[in-house]
């Protein structure tokens, strides 16, 4: 799946798409993503001037958008939206610097009563950068600027 | 079903899925309130935890029902088919 292909799937963009490829789909089960990291990312410019590292979350949400393209079976429910509930048991083993290119790899471990539970795992040159769980769950979109009462 | 069976389950899927320590939780400790701490988001892997379990869907109940061990208990038993 090419990033015009990922488009029709995800509502997510540049500079916030973390997901540039998709080389194995499984719907409901697994995937494997690309991500180029290119010292052109704007985040760099802060984090951290001189010594670019591509930030922890940013892993995480690579993993994500990974999980949303595994969930949603065509992209196109138009009155949910996928939302990460929790991260459990994140690990960053290894810094992310410019010029990686990151294989992020997402399993689903559980999908039951609208939870869906995800492991990844996100590697460089075969090597492990970061891990951990996910949790997600489906929201009515009205529901996210809903008033609290 | 034995009762003290499914609270059993119940017990230990909270202390595995919700990572509450064993040591504070009894079959009466508020799950919502002051003794456990939970949040909404807790509780949808309580949901979740109890269909796995049960295959009972507890989506939309009434919070009562998630006060404590005790409560999920009895609508598991309730609702559980035999």
């Amino acid at each position: 799946m090419n990033l015009l292909e990922i488009n029709e799937r995800i509502r997510q963009r540049p500079p916030f798409q973390m997901i540039e490829r998709v080389t194995e789909l499984e719907p409901g089960k697994s995937a494997v993503g690309i991500k180029c990291v290119s010292v052109n990312e704007p985040y760099f410019e802060g984090h951290m001037p001189g010594y670019p590292i591509m930030p922890g979350v940013l892993l995480i949400e690579s993993a994500a958008q990974l999980c949303s393209l595994v969930i949603e079976q065509d992209g196109r429910d138009e009155d949910k939206i996928y939302v990460l509930l929790k991260v459990r048991d994140f690990k960053f083993v290894k810094a992310v610097i410019p010029g990686e290119r990151l294989e992020i790899k997402v399993e689903c471990l559980r999908a039951s009563t609208g939870l869906y539970e995800f492991s990844a795992q996100i590697l460089s040159d075969g090597k492990l950068r970061a891990k951990g769980e996910m949790l997600f769950t489906a929201v009515d979109k009205e529901s996210i600027y809903a008033e609290e009462i | 079903m034995e009762r003290a069976d499914v609270a059993a389950k119940i017990r230990e899927m909270l202390i595995e899925n919700l990572r509450i320590p064993a040591e504070i939780l009894e079959d009466d400790s508020e799950l919502f309130g002051g003794d456990i701490g939970l949040d909404s988001v807790d509780s949808l892997e309580i949901i979740a935890g109890i269909d796995d379990l049960y295959g009972v869907n507890m989506t939309g109940v009434d919070k009562t029902n998630f006060r404590d061990i005790n409560a999920l208990t009895n609508y598991v038993l309730e609702h559980a088919e035999a």
